[in-house]
């Protein structure tokens, strides 16, 4: 009984994602009946169109195909691209269009368009999200606060007449740093912090770089070790985050093993080896 | 500079595809007092757009195997891209006057004018607004790529030395440095290219697909020019209310233009199924050549489970819809 329950919930959570919306859901299923409807005109096109996305759709949500995938393909589960197969977009497109011939006169037209309009909106859910939409501060698409530490950070590395500057800093910082200035090296890549690390780039970070990178999560914690780690790496510049000390209400240090303080900038305390 | 690339990307692709067309001729195109119709120019794009890459594709596997610079790369890139543009002039200019050019009549109306408004929406947001880049290093890679003159051989957010290197399969994936040539040749930024004009070509391809599915939707109806935009309309729509999980194609096409996924299941996978349509149900076999095309540009564009997989189930359902279909038939007959 508890086994039929999953493969219901593993179905219902297939189909949902295959059609996405509740709304977008039933348009498709709708799509399909009026595709079975208008197969029995005898369109060759129409047919196949139908019979592929019945096909591809009893496929997806079906017990065996969930079973197999999440037992022994659960990466591509993960990835539901699977899903994609479903020609959601022919067959509204067939649908729409297919009714929109039967509108002749030209208020019926306007009033079709208006409630098509208005049924793929309320269907979907939109792209314009607030927490999707987020507008560019710059043409670096790099947000305006860390460009400005990224912009000193260059000046740094000219300043030295250096064409390769390794550096170790924040998260925050470190996703940026080469998009802004291919001159600055990194000693751990986003991926990392991601949580996809030896993905197609094949990166097979050592304990070394997972250290450092759990070190600067954790950065109050492993403050005083941070100068050591810096220089085995061989860092140039050492960047922290100021909000930690403002938390903890303590000033930063101006010595951390071999680095000394040089500058703050924004949010980030920039450290250089001596 | 930037903004020119899609001109510049279109018209090459436009000429490389008229070459290809020449190559193939006589593909079945509807006739009218003998004079054959102009072939489609969205499917000579398309067709020239993945010659392109399948150019790009033979010439960069072989550089990383001999290990040459990426300049010289797309320095003979350019030349070989440059001859086919040549070739495809010379055929343009000769054929004129062989094709009957018979364009839509009474395109303009509201629909096509709020058609075009929510094609202007999804374009415009690419300009404003920031992309998803979770798990995506494209930009990294063409900064990569340019400032060590190197192919594949430094890691992108890091700019170090691959320790172990990189796999073959992920070599096989040559579309980032294919915008790592476009930055090249328009000396822009690659912040530009990927996160502005990538994605405008994407959702370029995605409508040109969709429009030979909408040619051959609107075949028969009276007043095409109003429900050919109405269908773009409803596209549009589409891919701007589609967002309902990270994972859905209309959201990659608004937020991840630049992915190759989004090229893969906006405008291949569609343009595999019609192909589909056209070689089993009206036994157009010469499209075959266009088929086995465009699951071969599913390589360089995408990591092979993400791109070639996906589309050859597509074509192994079909096919075997229609063995059944057929087999249904016979046994109905006897």
């Amino acid at each position: 009984m508890n086994g039929m329950q999953t493969m219901l919930e593993a179905i219902r959570n297939a189909f949902t994602l295959a059609g996405g919306t509740p709304g977008l859901s039933a348009l498709f299923l709708a799509g399909l009946i009026a595709l079975w409807y208008a197969k029995t005109g005898q369109k060759k096109d129409t047919e196949l169109l139908f019979r592929y996305a019945l096909v591809v759709l009893l496929v997806i949500i079906s017990p065996p195909y969930l079973y197999l995938v999440g037992r022994f393909f659960t990466g591509y589960a993960v990835d539901s691209m699977y899903l994609w197969l479903l020609p959601l977009t022919p067959v509204v497109l067939k649908v729409f269009s297919d009714a929109a011939g039967a509108a002749r006169a030209v208020r019926h037209r306007i009033v079709f368009v208006l409630s098509a309009a208005a049924l793929l909106l309320l269907a979907g859910t939109s792209s314009f999200q607030p927490e999707s939409w987020r507008m560019v501060e710059n043409h670096y698409y790099i947000p305006q606060e860390t460009l400005t530490v990224l912009q000193r950070l260059r000046q740094i590395r000219e300043e030295r007449e250096l064409e390769q500057m390794v550096i170790w800093g924040p998260d925050q910082l470190m996703e940026y740093a080469r998009i802004y200035d291919d001159g600055l090296i990194l000693v751990y890549g986003r991926d990392i912090w991601e949580g996809s690390p030896d993905s197609e780039m094949h990166q097979i970070y050592e304990a070394q770089e997972v250290n450092a990178a759990f070190a600067m999560e954790q950065m109050p914690m492993f403050l005083e070790s941070m100068g050591d780690m810096a220089e085995q790496m061989g860092c140039e510049l050492l960047i922290l985050d100021k909000t930690p000390f403002y938390e903890q209400q303590e000033p930063w240090p101006r010595l951390l093993g071999n680095y000394v303080l040089q500058e703050t900038v924004e949010n980030e305390i920039i450290y250089t080896r001596r | 500079m930037a903004f020119l690339l899609p001109i510049y990307l279109i018209t090459a692709s436009y000429l490389c595809g008229r070459v290809l067309q020449g190559l193939f001729k006589k593909c079945k195109s509807s006739e009218h007092n003998n004079v054959p119709a102009l072939p489609n120019a969205g499917e000579t794009c398309l067709i020239g757009m993945f010659a392109l890459l399948l150019l790009w594709e033979a010439l960069v596997l072989p550089a990383i195997k001999l290990l040459l610079s990426f300049q010289l790369l797309t320095q003979i890139y350019s030349v070989l891209l440059l001859l086919i543009c040549a070739k495809g002039a010379i055929n343009c200019s000769r054929e004129q006057g062989k094709y009957r050019f018979a364009p839509e009549q009474n395109w303009i109306s509201t629909v096509s004018v709020l058609a075009f408004l929510v094609f202007v929406a999804q374009a415009v947001s690419y300009i404003f607004f920031y992309p998803d880049t979770n798990n995506d290093a494209t930009v990294e890679t063409v900064i990569t790529t340019l400032s060590s003159d190197l192919i594949y051989e430094n890691h992108p957010y890091m700019g170090s030395t691959f320790v172990y290197g990189i796999t073959f399969r992920g070599k096989l994936v040559t579309l980032p440095l294919f915008y790592a040539y476009l930055q090249l040749v328009s000396a822009s930024r690659a912040v530009t290219i990927v996160y502005r004009v990538a994605p405008f070509m994407s959702l370029l391809l995605n409508y040109t697909v969709y429009g030979i599915w909408i040619e051959q939707f609107t075949e028969h109806s009276k007043d095409r020019a109003r429900m050919k935009a109405l269908c773009f309309l409803v596209l549009g729509l589409l891919n701007l209310s589609g967002s309902f999980s990270h994972d859905s194609v209309f959201y990659y096409l608004i937020h991840k233009g630049f992915r190759g996924e989004t090229i893969i299941f906006g405008a291949i996978l569609p343009y595999v199924l019609y192909l589909c349509f056209r070689i089993f149900v009206h036994r157009e076999y010469r499209k075959l050549l266009w088929l086995v095309m465009a699951l071969a540009v599913t390589v360089p564009i995408a990591d092979v489970q993400r791109g070639l997989l996906p589309c050859g189930i597509c074509v192994v359902t079909m096919l075997l819809i229609v063995l059944i279909w057929e087999i249904g038939k016979k046994v109905k007959r006897k």
